[in-house]
């Protein structure tokens, strides 16, 4: 799965936005800062129910704007992501075998000799970028596993193949992709980290997907990316394996438990200790909810957890190294 | 017009721009001008000594100077979060617009517009929402209510029988 | 499999049930301090509009404590809506015919006199004695403090600590203490002169 390639796939984008004729592209301009102009709301309500009825129109890429150098968008976006990229590389990276053989062909004829004609001969077609994407694809998916593993020690195989899934999909991806700036340039899809790899090094790659696949995990809330379903036979087992005390569950509190709007607080002790705490509708969700919370915290992505370590680099981790779990290593050791 | 019916918004970053790398929000610049009018003299000024160290001095923007004839000059600044900024130049020196440069260089991108909060925060509770069990008196599990010994009044002055008792023990200790 | 966020919104915004015994607590006082729980400013997360009120049971409200003066003097006016029916009664009468109606009355006058009012008001449940439904006292979890010391009768206190408690002086041997019992001890004298003269 390469970098945005659904960015590409939907061309014809539906834009909210009026056409140009009608008023100009969404902007901002600093003089007369606010641009809310409330005696023209009717009108502009009008026009925006024609412009629905009008239906979407089709979405022309940036390059075919008239202030358009692909070499220096190119050379600014290897700037932009702090990384010395060879321009060559860069644009094969962003080079789809579905555009290369068609319209390079094409391109070809037309700039002839040129030093850019020159640059495209040099452009591996055959390779494509598909083996770029595959390789870039698995070296972000490992190093973001063992990322993960070390983050969350205790999180089952499970919930970091969700979060994986999560930060990985399509989605996640394009939105990066399109805050990078790479939908400006792409002709279509983006293995970047396999570029980054075998230009700079896997330590430069991997930091690449921290600083911005990674983070994309900031905020949200791991209980949505991985859902925790039948979390008492979870919990059994876990303690069971772990060889504390079974899980044994007491009502705590209760908030009008003969009223339709009643509230139970209900606790899990495990060798007398309590291990989890939640409150319910009723007897049978606050228990249900106590043991996820239980969870929760054996698992370590309780909701008061540290924040993420962003400025540890990957070999202190001890990422990528076969088959051993990945923990945090003294300095001696790497 | 009230704060109610302008646009406002929370505050916000593009990708989680700094706690990963820094990345410069400004990801195109484009400086519009007429090669002929007095309007864009600064430009034309600007252009011909300043903007070459600009573009050095800043390699991830992109810097493009657009020719627009008879037409007043401006800067259009493209960000990375879509959004475009457009700076009307006319009449401004060259110095001047290297100050209008380097705000739009520091800027995310987003609107300018009433901000509700000075702060965001990803986890505004850390030791978990306020329920009506957080700090509240815990009873063993057989208490009935109404419950009188525990819930008399506070006493916070002495009554003229505690004083005599007071005193009482104070001077039995003292024979003692 | 149920949302961890929803139930924690549920608990942070659950209504409680208090119970508060009026037994010789003045209404006034009591009224100021029942409001506070009735309008949700006990909690952290009190706003006018949240409606984060909780139910508050009182009992015990024939026993309210007043003042003397207050008991003769206090007004409760009311209209019977026929002409000339304007009703003054004062607090001891009102208590006579209804017991739980200071304290009600108090309430009401003490709670902000807005739109809310009544549905607050819904949730005080007045008791005059001990005497409370079951099912409302299963949703009792929390007991609101007096506002004031019950004051304790000589007979509250056992034999053993009235007699061990401290004198400041003694009486004197011939003192004659009032016990309450001077009529039955005349009574006594009256007969043994009665039973004199006759043997004489």
């Amino acid at each position: 799965m390469a970098l945005a390639k659904t960015c590409c796939g939907a061309i014809k984008r539906f834009r909210l936005e009026l056409p140009n004729f009608m008023n100009p592209p969404p902007i901002t301009v600093l003089q007369g800062a606010r641009t809310y102009k409330q005696h023209s709301y009717r009108y502009n309500k009008e026009l925006y129910r024609r412009r629905l009825k009008v239906g979407p129109i089709e979405v022309t890429p940036r390059s075919k704007q008239l202030n358009w150098n692909e070499d220096v968008e190119l050379e600014a976006f290897t700037h932009r992501i702090s990384e010395k990229l060879s321009r060559v590389g860069v644009r094969q990276a962003f080079t789809d075998m579905s555009y290369s053989r068609s319209t390079a062909q094409l391109v070809k004829e037309v700039i002839g000799d040129s030093v850019q004609g020159q640059e495209l001969d040099a452009l591996d077609t055959s390779a494509g970028n598909e083996q770029m994407a595959e390789s870039g694809d698995n070296l972000a998916r490992k190093f973001i596993k063992d990322f993960i593993k070390v983050q969350f020690p205790h999180l089952p195989e499970e919930g970091v193949g969700s979060i994986l899934e999560f930060l990985m999909s399509t989605g996640k991806l394009a939105h990066v992709g399109k805050h990078l700036g790479i939908t400006d340039l792409i002709l279509y899809d983006v293995p970047l980290v396999s570029l980054i790899n075998e230009e700079q090094g896997e330590e430069r790659a991997c930091a690449f997907v921290r600083d911005f696949i990674i983070t994309q995990l900031i905020g949200e809330d791991i209980d949505a990316i991985f859902p925790i379903t039948s979390a008492m036979t979870r919990l059994v087992g876990l303690l069971e394996k772990k060889g504390q005390g079974e899980p044994i569950s007491r009502l705590l509190e209760h908030c009008g438990q003969a009223t339709a709007v009643s509230c139970y607080f209900v606790g899990i002790y495990s060798d007398n200790e309590l291990i989890g705490k939640a409150p319910g509708e009723t007897l049978e969700i606050a228990e249900e909810m106590a043991a996820h919370d239980a969870l929760m915290s054996l698992y370590g992505i309780q909701e008061n957890r540290l924040p993420f370590d962003f400025n540890t680099t990957y070999k202190q981790y001890g990422i990528l190294n076969s088959g051993t779990q990945p923990t945090l290593l003294s300095s001696e050791q790497h | 017009m009230t704060n109610r019916g302008i646009p406002s918004a929370f505050l916000r970053t593009t990708l989680h721009n700094g706690i990963g790398r820094y990345v410069c929000q400004l990801q195109r610049l484009t400086i519009k001008f007429c090669k002929e009018q007095k309007q864009s003299r600064g430009v034309r000024d600007f252009i011909e000594n300043g903007l070459v160290d600009f573009a050095k001095n800043n390699p991830s923007v992109a810097v493009y100077a657009q020719v627009k004839r008879h037409r007043s000059p401006a800067l259009v600044a493209e960000y990375l979060n879509g959004k475009t900024h457009i700076i009307p130049v006319a009449e401004k020196e060259a110095a001047e617009l290297l100050e209008w440069l380097d705000f739009l260089r520091t800027r995310s991108g987003e609107d300018l517009i009433r901000m509700r909060k000075s702060q965001h925060t990803f986890s505004p509770s850390i030791q978990g929402a306020w329920t009506p069990v957080t700090n509240k008196q815990v009873f063993p599990p057989d208490f009935t209510f109404p419950n009188n010994e525990l819930f008399q009044a506070h006493k916070f002055t002495e009554s003229a029988t505690d004083i005599l008792q007071r005193l009482a023990r104070k001077s039995t200790s003292k024979t003692d | 499999m149920h949302d961890r966020r929803r139930v924690l919104q549920w608990a942070t915004f659950a209504r409680s049930w208090w119970i508060f015994d009026a037994n010789h607590q003045c209404p006034f006082q009591s009224a100021n301090r029942l409001c506070l729980f009735l309008e949700g400013k006990h909690k952290p997360i009190y706003h006018p509009l949240s409606d984060c009120g909780d139910h508050v049971i009182v009992i015990n409200t024939k026993h309210i404590a007043m003042p003397d003066r207050f008991w003769r003097a206090w007004r409760h006016f009311h209209h019977t809506q026929y002409a000339g029916g304007f009703q003054v009664q004062r607090a001891w009468q009102v208590h006579r015919e209804d017991p739980t109606k200071i304290l009600k009355k108090q309430i009401y006058s003490t709670l902000t006199g807005n739109l809310l009012r009544k549905g607050l008001m819904a949730r005080l449940h007045l008791f005059p004695e001990e005497d409370v439904p079951e099912g409302m006292l299963r949703n009792v979890s929390n007991q609101i403090r007096q506002v004031m010391p019950v004051p304790k009768t000589l007979e509250d206190y056992p034999i053993e600590e009235r007699e061990s408690f401290p004198r400041v002086f003694e009486w004197p041997e011939e003192y004659v203490v009032k016990d309450g019992k001077e009529f039955e001890r005349q009574k006594e004298y009256l007969d043994e002169d009665l039973s004199l003269s006759k043997l004489q």
